[in-house]
């Protein structure tokens, strides 16, 4: 430590030129606004940027012009011998300069900076960083930065002067280390992985400055007077320490990107098919979100390389599965088919690219065809060929429209619109694939201000429309658009789900504080009858387990349970303590996707700590599929 | 202090590379504690390296040096306590004064004779603020040396301490030099191509040549088995050829001149030299003795082969 600070003192005393220097520096940010004539607040702000910039500049080359001077060249010329033959460290030696350096640097930029502070200028950090505030640990962060720069400079100085056939290496092995750290990095944000992206970068500076400092040291601990065995050091001492750095970084982007169901953290969703086994499971997983195609029946899954989040579409008949994958995370985008009929299958490359990300994407009953909707133009490909058949504007926006497949080439549209009288207004519109046209069917309905959230029947020709802002409920005509009914009253304080059930009839569940009822509508759209229900928790409505036995999703994740009822005998059972319904009977962001009666979909339950459950109501049979079963 | 039964200066088949260059190959030498051991060479002979290698500056490509017993590259800074040296090429900080190198010493070193400094640098007239790259070469050397002694080291090594003085820094240099022998028993190891200076003070000397050591002995005896010899030498009935008469004396470089042979042995004895002055054909012979430069001149600036001749006759 004596060594250390003894040189550290010295290199101070030696270079205490620079203050002055600074001193002098600090003149200018006072200087220029009075050459430009700018007085008041103008003036200041000049001042403020002119200081920081001159500042920032000062004590950022200085670091570089010590990393550059202080070492190298008394290596290179053995004038480090005078260092060397004192009873002083080899990390003294480069330590004391570094901090030398570090404090030269430090204290210049203050200096410079003083003048202007004396007359009120103030860091601009708020226009520096709108968005994000100092991290805690800055003065270390501006501390390592400086070191690293000390570091680097120190490197190059060395390679540069040892002018030994090392180099060589060393320019390959920079480029070897990009291609290293790119390969790392670049499929992180394909994964959804921003944060363990992020994360493998910190590291990677972290260790990179860590090695960049012990090969600045080893340069001169084993090098000493003797520049080339200083750069062999150095770049021994580097490159393992960046190697070791990419396989550690390559390792874990590894070990993200292979995560698998059983890595979900709590919270993840489950999104069943409406028919058959699989799921789409979605959560975080080592950092990361990650949506996985799960079959509940074997354990077999794949992972969908979603784009922002987005979740795969299903076709009716569950065999089939799509979804969109970007380019890094952007585009352009290809649609990915997975067969999940087939058990060797994994997922397919379709052919079918999209200039953007659509914000629909629905699916054929058999999946042979798709709909997306990009920026308000409807198109449906043919998957089996990877062909387009047939596009047509239908909106200004994407986020107006949704729909569903009649038959393989026909599309049916419902596009939302507001009006100059704050109104919500529906419109029904049909693609034809085949004769490549665009038809209006019907709609011009009004409805209140608001989202309006759309269910279809099975058919098509009924739809449920439910305005969110006064939770009203209609039944209108699914091809002309019209109000056949108005459902469960005037708005109130209710909250209500609803769908359609496999015969036809309707079901809406409705909830105000006092109490929740289940009331159930004939196709028709008039009551039938009026179940009541035990508790006023918040409902969810699930699928049928047989025709006509609902599951009823009742009170919150922690503390819920489900409810079997059967809308015939009017017997509301409790079914499963502390189990919430997976699927939904009606799926707002979708048509035709709610569970097919009795199907896997409706026996797939989540558990309080978020662990999915297969109970099969009829046998009574219970497995977990994710997670602990953690039974009362 | 120095364990007697330790050479505080040792080298083991040192072999310094530069690249594909060889500078010093296989070097094996032992200096014994309070001896004076002048390593001559010519320039590029490797003199400078092995000093390095003996500090702990420089890492061999084969073989150790030793300093108090332990490997000097890997116990540098504990032997370092105990060296003083002063370098080739005076390489302290140049805006420093020599006040100011004291005071840095000083915080360095475990024990640090601030004032003896400041005595010896008056002594030698230099002056105590003026920064060091602002001195002469020859105050340079000074100040190198008052800081060399400052700790009172057990060894002092030298690295051609004299190169570009004057005769009066040489002389001032010389005296420093003896006063702390004189009173301390210091080892000192020095390079030097000052021979005739460092004559009266070495006790051993070592050659070096194209990186070889080719001659490491205590000067006495090396001075004594090194004549010149000069003879008329005529051929007569009972000689009828020349060449032969010098094999006693291990001739290291023969020259013939016109008035007859002009020789330097290097095993030169009385009763030899008795026999050889009573051989047919050889007249007016007389042998003198010869300085430690002519000895060099005649061992290190011949060609390698009669070098390892009169190593051979060293051993």
């Amino acid at each position: 430590m004596r060594g250390f600070l003894a040189i550290a003192r010295r290199e101070i005393a030696e270079r205490r030129a620079v203050l002055s220097a600074a001193a002098f520096a600090g003149l200018v940010p006072l200087a220029i606004p009075v050459a430009r004539g700018l007085t008041g607040a103008g003036a200041s702000e000049v001042r403020s940027w002119v200081a920081l910039i001159v500042s920032a500049a000062f004590g950022l080359g200085l670091m570089v012009a010590f990393g550059l001077s202080t070492l190298a060249p008394p290596i290179a010329s053995r004038r480090i011998a005078f260092d060397f033959g004192r009873p002083v460290s080899a990390f003294a030696i480069w330590g004391g300069r570094l901090a030398a350096a570090c404090v030269l640097a430090i204290v210049s930029a203050l200096i410079v900076w003083v003048p202007a502070g004396i007359v009120g200028a103030a860091v601009p950090w708020r226009d520096l960083f709108p968005s994000t505030s100092l991290p805690p640990l800055w003065p270390l962060i501006l501390l390592a930065g400086l070191c690293a720069i000390f570091a680097a400079c120190h490197a190059m100085s060395v390679i540069f002067r040892s002018r030994s056939t090392w180099i060589v290496a060393d320019a390959a092995l920079l480029v070897a280390t990009w291609l290293g750290i790119s390969a790392a990095l670049s499929n992180l944000p394909s994964f959804l992985a921003h944060e363990p992206r992020v994360l493998a970068m910190r590291a990677f500076a972290l260790l990179l400055l860590t090695g960049v400092l012990v090969a600045g040291y080893a340069s001169v601990a084993f090098g000493r007077t003797d520049i080339n065995a200083a750069h062999r050091a150095l770049s021994l001492l580097l490159w393992i320490a960046v190697g070791a750095a990419l396989l550690a970084v390559n390792a874990y982007a590894l070990w993200v990107m292979a995560a698998s169901p059983a890595d979900l953290k709590k919270g993840f969703w489950a999104s069943p098919a409406p028919a058959g086994s699989w799921t789409i499971i979605e959560g975080r997983a080592r950092r990361a979100h990650a949506t996985f195609l799960y079959d509940t029946a074997s354990g077999r899954f794949r992972r969908a390389r979603v784009v922002d989040w987005n979740r795969p579409a299903f076709s009716a008949d569950g065999r089939r599965a799509v979804w969109v994958e970007g380019r890094d995370g952007g585009g352009p985008f290809e649609v990915m088919e997975l067969a999940l009929d087939d058990p060797k299958s994994n997922p397919a490359r379709t052919r079918v690219f999209l200039p953007s990300y659509p914000a629909l994407l629905v699916l054929s009953h058999d999946g042979s065809r798709l709909a997306t909707v990009e920026n308000g133009v409807l198109s449906i490909h043919d998957l089996t060929r990877g062909k387009t058949l047939a596009s047509a504007r239908v909106a200004e926006r994407s986020g107006e429209v949704t729909g569903f497949f009649l038959g393989d080439d026909r599309f049916r549209v419902y596009r939302q619109t507001d009006t100059e009288r704050k109104t919500r207004r529906l419109d029904v519109l049909e693609l034809d694939a085949a004769s490549k046209t665009l038809a209006k069917k019907g709609g011009g309905s009004e409805f209140s201000d608001g989202w309006l959230l759309l269910a279809a029947n099975a058919t098509g020709d009924r739809l449920l429309v439910i305005q969110t802002r006064s939770r009203q409920t209609w039944l209108i005509g699914g091809r002309t658009g019209a109000v056949l009914q108005k459902l469960a009253g005037e708005a109130s304080e209710a909250r209500r789900s609803a769908g359609f059930l496999s015969d036809g009839r309707i079901v809406v569940a409705e909830r105000s504080p006092q109490a929740a009822r289940l009331r159930i509508y004939l196709p028709s759209g008039d009551e039938e009858e009026s179940i009541p229900l035990p508790s006023a928790r918040p409902i969810v409505l699930g699928g049928e387990v047989a025709a006509g036995r609902l599951v009823l999703g009742v009170g919150e994740e922690r503390d819920g349970w489900s409810n079997l009822v059967d809308v015939d005998s009017r017997v509301v059972g409790t079914m499963a303590d502390r189990l919430r319904p997976a699927a939904r009977l009606a799926s707002f962001w979708q048509f035709h996707d709610g569970p097919e009666v009795g199907s896997d979909a409706t026996k797939l339950f989540y558990a309080p700590d978020r662990s999915l459950i297969h109970l099969d109501p009829t046998t009574g049979e219970r497995r977990v599929i994710l997670g602990k079963d953690l039974r009362p | 202090m120095t364990d007697p039964a330790v050479s505080p200066i040792r080298m083991e088949a040192v072999t310094i590379r530069y690249g594909r260059a060889l500078a010093c190959q296989n070097v094996t030498l032992s200096v014994a504690s309070g001896s004076v051991y002048a390593l001559l060479g010519r320039n590029g002979a490797g003199k400078s390296s092995l000093v390095r290698c003996l500090l702990g500056e420089q890492r061999p490509a084969a073989g150790r040096a030793f300093l108090f017993g332990a490997d000097s590259w890997k116990t540098r800074r504990r032997a370092m306590a105990r060296v003083g040296i002063v370098p080739e090429e005076p390489d302290a900080p140049p805006a420093m004064s020599a006040r100011q190198l004291s005071e840095f010493c000083r915080r360095v070193y475990p024990s640090w004779d601030a004032a003896g400094v400041s005595a010896r640098l008056e002594r030698f007239g230099v002056p105590a603020k003026t920064p060091f790259g602002r001195l002469s070469k020859g105050q340079k050397g000074q100040v190198m040396l008052a800081l060399a002694l400052g700790h009172s080291p057990e060894v002092l090594v030298l690295d051609d301490p004299t190169l570009g003085l004057d005769v009066v820094a040489r002389g001032v240099l010389y005296e420093e030099i003896v006063g702390d022998l004189a009173d301390r028993g210091t080892t000192v190891f020095l390079t030097t191509h000052d021979l005739a200076g460092f004559e009266a003070i070495a006790t051993h000397v070592g050659i070096l040549k194209e990186g070889r050591l080719i001659l490491d002995e205590e000067i006495e005896r090396l001075k004594s088995r090194f004549r010149r010899i000069r003879y008329a030498s005529r051929l007569t009935e009972t000689r009828t050829e020349f060449g032969t008469e010098l094999d006693a004396f291990e001739a290291a470089r023969v020259r013939v001149r016109g008035w007859g042979i002009d020789a330097v042995v290097s095993n030169f004895s009385e009763a030899a030299f008795d026999r050889f002055r009573s051989l047919d054909g050889v007249e007016d012979a007389s042998a003198e003795a010869l300085s430690l430069e002519e000895i060099f001149l005649a061992v290190a600036g011949e060609t390698p082969e009669k070098a390892d001749e009169a190593k051979g006759a060293g051993r």
